[in-house]
C-alpha cells in the first residue's frame, strides 16, 4: 500500500468526522439563535443528568474509528519495520553535514550532493550526521529519517524501473533546522538503469585510484 | 495582577505577531531577499518562543489571576507576594529574551525547539543563545511558582459552598493546567540549566557523540508536549464558560467534561515521543506512544462533543464572545483531527518537518487558543472595566479574523513537502501560490486581531457603563453567590450584584494588610543581572547576587516582623486537604516540583551512564571516606532540625535555638567538606568536564545542584534562627520551622540517592 492511498483513507474519515462535528455545531448555533430569548425550557435536573451512557457510546465510536485507522495503516507499519535483505540491496551510507549530504558507496566511492542509484533495486540508506541534527528527506517517496550525530538510522526504498539511458531525478531535502544553511540544504537522487549504473560505478572507481 | 498579566501578554502578542508578519512577507514570493537567513532564523525562533511562552500561557494566567479567586470566593491567591514575583520574573525574562537579538552575534536562530547539538557553543557561539536559555529558566521558575500558588489556592482556599462539583469550568481547567505546569516545566528548567552549563562551564551533556542530541530531544519534548496542553486547556475552560452563559443552560455532562479534562491532563504526560518518531529509536517504543496519542484523542474529542451538545435544547445569543468561542471550537475540530493524522507513525514519515505540522499546531494554538482568549476578553470586559465594548465592531473583527485565519493557515495543509524554517523557497508552482495566499491571509488576519484589541482599548475608556451582570450569567464570579451552586440558567441582568470576594481591591502586590512590597521586583532584577553576567561577563554575576542578597535581607526583616502574616482563615471548603495548613500544602507542592526536577536529573545521569561505552567505577573517582562522612553529617543535621521542631512545640526556646544552630553548623560542615576539600582534590587530579567528559559533567552538576539546595536551606535555617532569637515564634505559631524542616529533609533524601550513585557503584 502506498502512502497516498493510506493518507486518502485517513482524509475521508477525517473530513467526514470534521463535517459531522462542524456541521452539527453550525446547525445548532444557527437553529437555536435568538436575539431576544436565552435559556432552556427543560428543567435543570433533566439537563444535568448523568451522561455516562453518551460517554460510553461516543468513546466507543471514536475508539472504533481510531482502531480502523490503525488497521488500515497496519500493512505499511509492517513495511517500515522490515528492511530489505542487505545481500539483495545496495546499502549507501549517508552523512549529513552543515550543509549538504555525502554518500558513501560499498565500492569505496564517495559523492557529495548527488546520489546515483540503480533502478529496480532495494536501496538502504544508512544515515548519520557529522555535526548537528539534520534530516534526510525524500519528499517524492514520502519518506525521511533524522540524521543524528553518533547514531545510524536506516530507511529504504525500492527504485522504479528505468530503461536505457534515461534517468529519474528526485529531490533530497533536509527537514530539520540545522543552522543558517538549512534553507539551501538540498541534494538529488538520480536513478538510472542497472547498466548505466554499472558504467557510472566504473567511471568513479577509476577516478578514485591514484589519489584522494 | 490579572490586569498586569493581560497588558504585558498583549504587548508580547504584538511583538511576536509582528515577527510573524515578517515571516509571511518573506515567504510571500519565491527567492525573496527581504530577510537574510540568519535574520529569518531569529525571527522564527523568537516568534515561536514569545508566542507560546510569553503570550498564550500568560494571557491564560491573567484570566486565572483575575477570575479564579472570584470564582472560588477567595480574596487573592494563597501566596500573594510569590504571585508578584511570578509576574516580575515573567516580564523581565521576556524583555531579556527579546533583547538577545541586540547582543553581539545576535540572538538564537535554532527554532523554539532549540535542538542539540545545534544549541551548544560549538554550533551557536553567540551569547544571545545563552541569554535566551536563561530566560527560559527564569520563566520556568515563574511558572512553577504560579502553579504552586494556584494549586494551593484552589485546593485549600475555596469559600464555603464552592465544592468540587459546583466549581466552575474555568477554575477546574486552571487547576489541571497548573498541575501540568508543575510536571512539565521542571524538565525544561533542567534542560536549560544543563545547556547553560555546557555553554559556560564546558560540560558535555548535549555535545556528546554518545547521545547528546537525543538527550535534549527527550527532555525538551517531555516538557514540550504537556506545554501545548497547558496552552489549550485554559481555552477549553473559557469556551465552556462562554457557551454555558450565552446558551443559558448547563454544560452537557459537566462531570463528564471535568473527567475528560482530567484524562487529557494525565495522558498528556505520556505522549511526548510522538515528536520524535523519526529519530530512529526502538520501533516498539514509538508504536506505544503512537497508541497513547490515539488514546488521548478520545477524551479530547469528548470535550468538543460536550461543548457542541450544550448548544442543543435551548435558545442562545450569538454575541461577540459567543462567536469567538464557537470559532475556537471550529478550529479545535480541524486542528485536533489533523493531529490524529500525525499520531500514526507511518503517516508521520511524510509530515515530519513540513508545513502540515505547522498548519496543525497553528489551528490549535492560534485558532482555538487565541480566539478563546480574545473571546474571554470580550466576555469579561464588562466585569473588569464596568463598561461595554462595541458589539458591532466586535462582530466585524470576528468575521474578518475568522476568514483571514483560514486563508492564512489552511494552505499549509497542502504544503506537504515544504520544509519548515526555510527562509527562501524556489519558484515552485506547487508552493508559491499557496504561500502567497497564506501571506494575503496574514494581511487580513493580523490587522483584524489588532483592530479587535484597539477597539477594546478604546471602549475601555469610552464604553457605555455596564450593569454588574449584563449577560445574566449564574457563574459565581458574576453573582458572588457561593453558598448556592450555580445552575447555569440565566439570571436577571438588571440585578445589582456584589461579589464579597471582591471587597478588597485585588492589589498588584502585598499581603493581606494590603501594603505593597518591592521585594519581588528586586528579586527579578537580581535574577536578570545574574543571567546577563552568565551570558556575557561572569563578574557581573556578583552584582546580581548582591541584589538578591539585598532582597533576601528585606525578606528576612519582613518575615521576622510578621509584616505579611496571614489573618485568621475564614470557613473554607478544604476537602481533602483540610488537615494540612495552607503554607505546608504550598511547601509539599513545591517539593513535588523539586522531586520532578531532581528525578529528571538523576534519570539523565542514569541515561548517560548506561548508554556510554565506558564509565569508570565510582571508587576510582570519588573518595568514599568523605562521601560517607558527609552522609552522616547531613543525616545528623536532619535530626537536629527535628529536635528543634519538637523543642519549639514544647515551648523550649533554648533547645530550639540549639537545634537550629546545630543544623546550620552541620550544613556548613557538609558544604565545606564538599566544596572546600573534595572538589579542590578533584581539580588537582584534573577531573574537569572539559577533560573527563560525562563522568565529570554529571558529578559536578548533580552534586553542585544539591549543594546549591543545601545553601538555600541554610539561608532559610538562619532566618529561623534569627526569628527564634527575637522571640517571634511561639509554641503554637511556628509553622515556618516545620515547613523548612520538610525542605531540609527533602534535600537529605536527594543526597541519599546521590551517595550510592556517585560513591558506591
Amino acid at each position: 500500500m502506498d502512502w497516498w492511498t493510506l493518507f486518502s483513507f485517513f482524509l475521508y474519515i477525517g473530513v467526514a468526522a470534521a463535517g459531522v462535528a462542524i456541521g452539527s455545531m453550525v446547525y445548532f448555533a444557527l437553529k437555536n439563535r435568538s436575539k431576544t430569548d436565552r435559556g432552556t425550557t427543560e428543567s435543570a435536573s433533566a439537563l444535568s443528568r448523568s451522561r455516562a451512557r453518551e460517554a460510553v457510546i461516543f468513546g466507543s465510536i471514536s475508539a472504533i474509528l481510531l482502531f480502523a485507522l490503525a488497521v488500515g495503516s497496519y500493512r505499511m507499519t509492517i513495511y517500515i519495520q522490515n528492511p530489505p535483505v542487505p545481500s539483495e540491496s545496495l546499502t549507501i551510507g549517508v552523512t549529513a553535514y552543515q550543509w549538504g549530504f555525502k554518500f558513501q558507496y560499498p565500492q569505496n566511492i564517495t559523492t557529495v550532493g548527488e546520489c546515483t542509484i540503480p533502478s529496480d533495486k532495494p536501496i538502504i540508506f544508512n544515515v548519520t550526521s557529522s555535526d548537528v541534527m539534520h534530516n534526510f528527506g525524500l519528499p517524492d517517496f514520502k519518506l525521511k529519517i533524522d540524521a543524528i550525530p553518533g547514531r545510524y538510522n536506516i530507511i529504504w526504498i525500492t527504485t522504479p524501473t528505468v530503461s536505457g539511458n534515461d534517468t529519474l531525478t528526485y529531490q533530497i531535502r533536509c527537514y530539520e533546522l540545522c543552522g543558517t544553511g538549512h534553507t539551501y540544504m538540498i541534494g538529488s537522487l538520480v536513478v538510472m538503469s542497472p547498466t548505466s549504473f554499472n558504467e557510472w560505478v566504473n567511471r568513479n572507481t577509476s577516478n578514485k585510484t591514484g589519489g584522494m | 495582577m490579572g490586569i498586569l498579566y493581560l497588558v504585558t501578554s498583549i504587548y508580547f502578542l504584538i511583538v511576536a505577531g509582528t515577527l510573524a508578519g515578517l515571516v509571511r512577507v518573506q515567504l510571500a514570493v519565491p527567492n525573496n531577499t527581504l530577510l537574510g537567513v540568519f535574520q529569518y532564523g531569529q525571527t522564527v525562533t523568537l516568534h515561536g518562543l514569545i508566542m507560546i511562552l510569553w503570550f498564550l500561557s500568560p494571557l491564560g494566567i491573567a484570566f486565572a489571576n483575575y477570575f479564579v479567586p472570584l470564582q472560588i470566593g477567595a480574596k487573592d491567591l494563597a501566596f500573594p507576594r510569590m504571585n508578584a514575583l511570578s509576574y516580575w520574573l515573567y516580564l523581565t525574562s521576556g524583555l531579556m529574551l527579546a533583547s538577545s537579538v541586540f547582543l553581539p552575534g545576535g540572538g538564537p536562530d535554532n527554532g523554539w525547539t532549540f535542538y542539540a547539538p545545534l544549541n551548544t557553543s560549538e554550533f551557536s557561539p553567540q551569547p544571545g543563545v545563552t541569554l535566551v536559555a536563561l530566560s527560559l529558566g527564569i520563566l520556568a521558575a515563574s511558572v512553577t511558582m504560579s502553579s504552586i500558588n494556584f494549586i494551593t489556592t484552589i485546593l485549600r482556599t475555596r469559600r464555603k459552598g464552592v465544592t468540587w462539583t459546583s466549581m466552575r469550568p474555568l477554575a477546574w481547567s486552571m487547576l489541571f493546567t497548573n498541575v501540568l505546569m508543575l510536571f512539565a516545566f521542571p524538565p525544561l528548567a533542567l534542560g536549560v540549566v544543563l545547556l547553560t552549563a555546557d555553554r559556560v562551564l564546558g560540560t558535555v551533556f548535549f555535545s556528546s557523540m554518545q547521545g547528546g542530541a537525543l538527550l535534549w530531544d527527550q527532555l525538551f519534548w517531555f516538557f514540550g508536549h504537556p506545554e501545548v496542553y497547558i496552552v489549550v486547556i485554559p481555552a477549553l475552560g473559557i469556551i465552556a464558560e462562554i457557551i454555558t452563559t450565552f446558551a443559558g443552560r448547563p454544560l452537557f455532562g459537566k462531570k463528564l467534561f471535568i473527567g475528560e479534562l482530567a484524562a487529557v491532563t494525565a495522558l498528556s504526560i505520556g505522549v511526548w515521543v510522538h515528536h520524535m518518531f523519526m529519530t530512529g529509536i526502538n520501533f516498539d517504543v514509538r508504536e506505544a506512544f503512537s497508541i497513547t496519542t490515539m488514546i488521548i484523542s478520545i477524551p479530547f474529542e469528548g470535550l468538543v462533543l460536550n461543548l457542541i451538545l450544550t448548544l442543543r435544547k435551548t435558545k442562545l445569543k450569538l454575541t461577540t464572545p459567543m462567536l469567538f468561542a464557537l470559532g475556537a471550537l471550529f478550529f479545535v475540530i480541524i486542528g485536533g483531527i489533523t493531529g490524529v493524522f500525525q499520531a500514526y507513525v507511518v503517516l508521520d514519515y511524510a509530515f515530519r518537518g513540513t508545513y502540515w505540522v505547522v498548519g496543525h499546531f497553528h489551528y490549535v494554538m492560534v485558532g482555538t487558543t487565541i480566539f478563546a482568549l480574545i473571546g474571554a476578553i470580550y466576555y469579561w470586559f464588562p466585569k473588569i472595566t464596568k463598561r461595554m465594548y462595541n458589539e458591532k465592531l466586535g462582530k466585524i473583527t470576528f468575521f474578518v479574523s475568522f476568514i483571514g485565519f483560514n486563508v492564512l493557515y489552511f494552505p499549509y495543509f497542502f504544503l506537504l513537502d515544504m520544509p519548515r524554517r526555510i527562509s527562501v523557497y524556489p519558484a515552485n508552482p506547487e508552493w508559491w501560490p499557496l504561500n502567497l495566499t497564506a501571506t494575503i491571509g496574514a494581511l487580513i488576519f493580523g490587522p483584524a486581531i489588532l483592530l479587535s484589541i484597539v477597539g477594546l482599548i478604546r471602549y475601555f475608556k469610552n464604553g457605555k457603563a455596564a450593569s454588574t451582570n449584563p449577560w445574566g450569567s449564574s457563574s459565581t464570579e458574576w453573582t458572588g453567590e457561593y453558598a448556592i451552586p450555580p445552575t447555569d440558567l440565566p439570571v436577571d441582568t438588571t440585578q445589582i450584584l456584589s461579589n464579597p470576594a471582591e471587597e478588597t481591591e485585588n492589589q498588584p502586590y502585598g499581603g493581606d494588610k494590603g501594603k505593597p512590597t518591592y521585594v519581588p521586583a528586586i528579586i527579578a532584577v537580581g535574577g536578570v543581572i545574574f543571567s546577563l553576567g552568565i551570558a556575557l561577563y561572569l563578574p557581573v554575576t556578583i552584582l546580581g547576587l548582591t541584589v538578591l542578597l539585598a532582597a533576601t535581607v528585606k525578606l528576612f526583616k519582613d518575615g521576622i516582623s510578621d509584616k505579611f502574616a496571614e489573618l485568621k482563615e475564614e470557613a473554607m471548603e478544604t476537602w481533602p486537604f483540610g488537615s494540612v495548613s495552607k503554607d505546608k500544602l504550598g511547601m509539599w507542592i513545591f517539593l513535588l516540583s523539586e522531586i520532578i526536577i531532581f528525578g529528571s536529573l538523576i534519570i539523565v545521569y542514569l541515561y548517560v551512564r548506561v548508554t556510554s561505552a565506558a564509565w569508570p567505577n565510582d571508587t576510582q573517582l570519588h573518595d568514599l571516606a568523605i562521601g560517607t562522612t558527609n552522609t552522616i553529617v547531613l543525616l545528623t543535621s536532619s535530626l537536629a532540625i527535628i529536635i528543634a521542631l519538637q523543642a519549639m512545640r514544647a515551648g523550649n526556646f533554648k533547645a530550639a535555638k540549639t537545634g537550629l544552630a546545630a543544623t546550620l553548623f552541620l550544613g556548613l560542615v557538609f558544604l565545606w567538606l564538599k566544596l572546600g576539600f573534595e572538589w579542590p582534590n578533584l581539580f588537582g587530579q584534573s577531573f574537569f568536564p572539559t577533560l573527563s567528559g560525562l563522568p565529570a559533567s554529571t558529578y559536578y552538576i548533580l552534586t553542585g545542584a544539591h549543594a546549591v539546595h543545601v545553601g538555600v536551606g541554610l539561608v532559610a535555617v538562619s532566618y529561623l534562627l534569627l526569628k527564634v532569637q527575637r522571640n517571634k515564634f511561639t509554641a503554637e505559631n511556628h509553622s515556618a520551622i516545620e515547613n523548612v524542616g520538610l525542605y531540609w529533609h527533602f534535600v537529605d533524601i536527594v543526597w541519599m540517592f546521590l551517595f550510592p550513585l556517585f560513591y558506591l557503584i
